[in-house]
């Protein structure tokens, strides 16, 4: 059907500035590489002309498809460019499929992308749910899972910066739909501590999550806990490797998320630290101190080594503070 | 004040029990009620399977089917903890209420509130479980996948349970509730072989987290009824929740129940920490937004659930205990699914196995 629009479609050149790139009725391209795309305008010119919608006779036009290319062109100081004008009796629907068909079997859509297309579809276009669920979705490479819908739905709402990081895979998809419970500003602030950071999908929802419960415990909003002094300056402090930095806020979140455990940890370090065990026997708690299982292992490379071993093992089992350690946190660990 | 009786918004009914007298009698109850033949269970699932919440919406649909596995079943408990050796009486899944902590939002593959019409098997089975002889004395009860009371006026589950274990010398049946739905219990010949227990919590938990459940006071008033109709009572201090001022809040229920009834009836109080299967997170986050229990300090136990940091649930546990001893000594109190050591450190002993558990509560309600 494209084919033959395109044969009756009538083509003609008209000048740049009266395509109107701010109307993104039709538009799913978002944060666009244009070097490439230029580099070949500049080599062979516009092979494929752009489609676009006649809004007010040669004054205003409508970009159907090919923004990307009209963005390119314009980079390259262009002032006329040929078009193929959509019919009259081109249905708004038909022609953004039709361009979405192009797309779709030209390039690789970004995140972004894919969330312009079923807003337009859902609610720029008015389809119902079912008929986005079961023509749109599975073309877009997402399944038919209404939540999946509602995920992407989610995020239209977003502001620019954010979408440009979710599009740039700096943010992760999960994480920006968490991001969409919180206000403007505290979604703009987690996400530059994001976008300076660079922290991996895991530990996005971790910071997430952390901040969220300890803004809900304590009644504050997160972009006021991320002014605070201790995560804004390590945030900010570019001498320090971006790794160190993370690790840096992870600890606080942790603390002050978790206040009992990292208090008896601490308890836990100073206590064990009075067995003076060598680096190569190590003797671990059971994770979080719950459960029975202890673990001990002992690094050795020879029988001497290994004799010496025994000598601390047995120290070990004789000291006077190891029930105090087996049974830690006890109620006398809690008080000191 | 009691919330209305349920009335669901669509019923599903398995054809194969379509013409059993439950269901008829369901069906007569709600002769407006739009209803649907279904083939299984899954079918009915299906249906409700695209809504938003499919666990909300499954609470206000009714499905009547046919139970194909067994009606008795042991409690799963839980690994690395000792469990009370407890046995289940599946006659049906799901519950009406709402509570945030809920593990029947992420434990059923069905979400509905489904009843199993096929009573005559119910009964043939508990007959032959409780001659089989795998144990000398049983304790069972209704109130693991379902609250036991809520329903029950209009299901008669203790109408049809009550008097089956009356004459049973090698059993008790516990019916577990936090409603105060007990009129068709207070006219039953028991002999003393029920206990009917009350999940109980801190007004805020029971205000905030517990919804559709009555407020805690009028638990207590409709145990009172209970033990005036001879009724052996228990108390379930499940989960028992870590907020800011847990303690005089829970002290206040423990003095509350001693208010209300002759401590000479209580069978048992049990405590337990709260803690959920690790998925039940997310759902606790996404259906009950405004609620804070998952704030609380939780990691994984030898189980896997996230529950309370060791000395927190020891603090709780050896609080609420202390404050039931100032009042009685002679009550029977155990830990839900606990660890020796929390046992031995919130309440200065352990039973140290589910054996010797479950041999000290049976000794509680044999005959």
């Amino acid at each position: 059907m494209n084919t033959h629009n395109q044969q009756t479609r009538q083509r003609k050149s008209i000048p740049l500035s009266s395509v109107d790139l701010e109307d993104r009725f039709f538009v799913i391209t978002f944060a666009p590489d244009l070097e490439a795309l230029k580099n070949s305008l500049a080599r062979v010119g516009m092979r494929y002309p752009p489609l676009v919608q006649e809004v007010s006779p040669d004054i205003h036009y409508r970009v159907v498809s090919g923004h990307k290319r009209i963005l390119a062109a314009r980079e390259l100081g262009w002032e006329r460019l040929n078009v193929d004008l959509a019919r009259a009796e081109e249905k708004d629907l038909e022609l953004f499929l039709g361009g979405l068909d192009e797309n779709l079997g030209t390039r690789a859509l970004n995140v972004v992308e894919k969330v312009l297309i079923l807003e337009k579809l859902r609610h720029q276009f008015d389809l119902t749910e079912e008929e986005v669920l079961s023509n749109h979705l599975p073309r877009l490479g997402l399944g038919s899972d209404p939540q999946t819908l509602s995920l992407y739905l989610s995020l239209a709402g977003l502001e620019e910066e954010i979408l440009r990081g979710l599009a740039a895979g700096e943010l992760s998809l999960s994480t920006a739909h968490r991001l969409t419970s919180r206000t403007p500003e505290e979604r703009l602030v987690f996400f530059r501590l994001v976008h300076r950071l660079r922290p991996g999908k895991n530990l996005q929802r971790e910071f997430f999550d952390l901040l969220s419960d300890i803004g809900r415990r304590e009644k504050v909003a997160i972009d006021v806990i991320l002014s605070e002094e201790s995560f804004s300056l390590p945030a900010a402090d570019d001498d320090i490797p971006a790794p160190q930095r993370m690790k840096q806020i992870r600890e606080i979140l942790l603390r002050r998320r978790y206040p009992r455990l990292t208090e008896a940890m601490d308890r836990y370090e100073r206590l064990r630290r009075q067995f003076r065990l060598p680096p190569r026997i190590a003797l671990s708690a059971p994770p979080f101190f719950e459960g029975k299982d202890w673990r001990l292992s002992v690094a050795f490379r020879s029988r001497e080594e290994l004799e010496r071993a025994r000598e601390i093992l047995g120290d070990l089992i004789d000291h006077p503070l190891l029930d105090r350690l087996l049974n830690f946190p006890s109620e006398k660990d809690e008080k000191s | 004040m009691d919330p209305a009786i349920f009335t669901p918004e669509r019923i599903f009914v398995e054809r194969s029990v379509r013409d059993l007298n439950l269901t008829r009698r369901l069906l007569e109850r709600w002769p407006s009620v739009p209803r649907m033949m279904v083939d299984s269970a899954r079918e009915a699932a299906d249906q409700l399977s695209r809504e938003d919440d499919p666990v909300g919406a499954g609470k206000r649909c009714l499905l009547i089917a046919r139970q194909r596995g067994p009606f008795v079943k042991r409690c799963p408990g839980t690994s690395g903890y000792i469990c009370c050796g407890y046995r289940i009486i599946n006659a049906a899944t799901g519950c009406d209420l709402d509570c945030s902590y809920c593990i029947l939002q992420g434990y059923l593959s069905n979400p509905l509130l489904t009843v199993y019409a096929n009573t005559d098997d119910l009964l043939v089975q508990l007959e032959a479980f409780l001659s089989s002889g795998e144990d000398e004395f049983y304790r069972l009860g209704t109130g693991e996948l379902t609250d036991s009371l809520s329903l029950d006026p209009i299901l008669g589950h203790g109408r049809l349970l009550v008097p089956f274990f009356a004459g049973r010398t090698n059993a008790i049946l516990e019916l577990k509730t936090k409603t105060t739905r007990i009129e068709d219990l207070l006219g039953l010949e028991h002999g003393g072989r029920t206990v009917v227990s009350w999940s109980l919590n801190a007004k805020e938990v029971a205000e905030g987290e517990e919804h559709g459940a009555p407020p805690v006071v009028e638990r207590l008033r409709a145990a009172r009824r209970c033990q005036q109709a001879g009724y052996r009572l228990g108390f379930h201090f499940d989960p028992v929740i870590d907020f800011p001022g847990w303690e005089k809040s829970y002290r206040r229920v423990v003095d509350a129940i001693f208010e209300h009834v002759d401590p000479r009836s209580i069978a048992w109080i049990s405590l337990g920490a709260l803690r959920y299967p690790p998925a039940l997170e997310e759902i606790i986050r996404r259906r009950h937004p405004a609620s804070e229990i998952i704030l609380g300090e939780l990691f994984p136990g030898m189980d896997g659930k996230p529950r309370y940091f060791r000395p927190i649930r020891t603090w709780l546990f050896r609080k609420i205990n202390d404050r039931i001893k100032e009042h009685d000594p002679d009550v029977f109190v155990y830990l839900c699914m606990e660890s020796d050591q929390v046992w031995r450190q919130a309440l200065g002993w352990s039973p140290g196995s589910m054996a010797a558990l479950s041999r000290r509560l049976d000794e509680r309600v044999r005959p």
